[in-house]
């Protein structure tokens, strides 16, 4: 992870998706471990192969190797999704967990 | 043609295995990244008991497994479950005042968790009568693994359960 934006995948484009068919989950429940204390500032985009529709940023705070969880509650489904992240250089260790009911 | 009388459940096993080739199964990429994903989905919704047994609770933080050992944990494989409860009782006289904690962690496709320690749920002190079932609501679900926590500063056994639902009741 940089300063320059990258997604997950570690692609600068800003039109390519993390991962796409997803128009079925309903939240997503991105956990992790931070690689130092710098925060980390992020955005996760939602749309189709015509653009992106939505979007939500934020911050991941922490310690260095402190756990962390991001939930995400897209208002509409959408396609394709990209996650996007930057801040100081440090190791991401994450994974992403999409499901189809949400609680709240 | 010939007509048989089979069980419901009988039924079930040959729907579930009939259409199911083993050499289309060969040609998909599989990844099964944890045991919970080979677990069958009910509509609407899904309830697993994840752990069932006795614990001997002492001054020393405990696994409901009985161990000390702070990496291992108590359930796993429990990323599609939106919520786990633990219920149960202690065994006594006396009142039950016994300490509890959650910890979480997520793992990689192979298992392996993706960091070193855990992520602090939750803590609560369980205080009820004497042979008084109690019931905790874990709050944070879709973790993939849990380590649930006890202590009491007088030994007690505890028989308790942890189970897990995926899906949300129709209310």
């Amino acid at each position: 992870m940089e300063a320059t934006p990258k997604d997950m995948l570690d692609q600068s484009e800003p039109l390519a998706p993390t991962f796409v068919n997803a128009a079925s989950v309903r939240a997503f429940y991105w956990t992790g471990v931070k690689g130092s204390d710098a925060p980390i500032a992020y955005t996760v985009r939602g749309g189709n192969a015509n653009g992106w529709q939505w979007s939500q940023s934020g911050q991941i705070v922490g310690n260095a190797r402190g756990w962390f969880r991001v939930v995400v509650k897209p208002p509409a489904p959408y396609d394709w999704y990209r996650v996007e992240v930057a801040g100081a250089p440090q190791a991401l260790r994450s994974k992403i967990t999409g499901v189809a009911e949400v609680a709240e | 043609m010939s007509a048989e009388r089979i069980t419901r459940r009988e039924m079930l096993k040959r729907l579930v295995v009939a259409p199911v080739g083993a050499a289309a199964l060969a040609t998909l990429p599989v990844h099964e990244g944890s045991a919970a994903a080979l677990q069958p989905y009910y509509e609407p919704y899904f309830v697993a008991v994840l752990w069932e047994g006795r614990t001997r609770c002492d001054s020393l933080w405990r696994s409901l497994k009985g161990d000390v050992v702070a990496i291992l944990p108590t359930v796993q494989g429990t990323t599609p479950y939106d919520r786990l409860y633990w219920t149960g009782y202690a065994l006594g006289r006396a009142p039950v005042n016994v300490n509890m904690r959650v910890l979480a962690r997520a793992v990689d496709l192979s298992g392996a968790p993706l960091g070193s320690g855990w992520r602090p749920i939750g803590q609560a002190t369980i205080q009820t009568p004497p042979m008084r079932w109690f019931r905790v609501e874990i709050p944070e679900g879709h973790w993939d693994e849990y380590r649930i926590e006890v202590r009491s500063a007088t030994p007690r056994l505890v028989y308790s359960r942890v189970i897990a639902s995926q899906g949300y009741w129709k209310e």
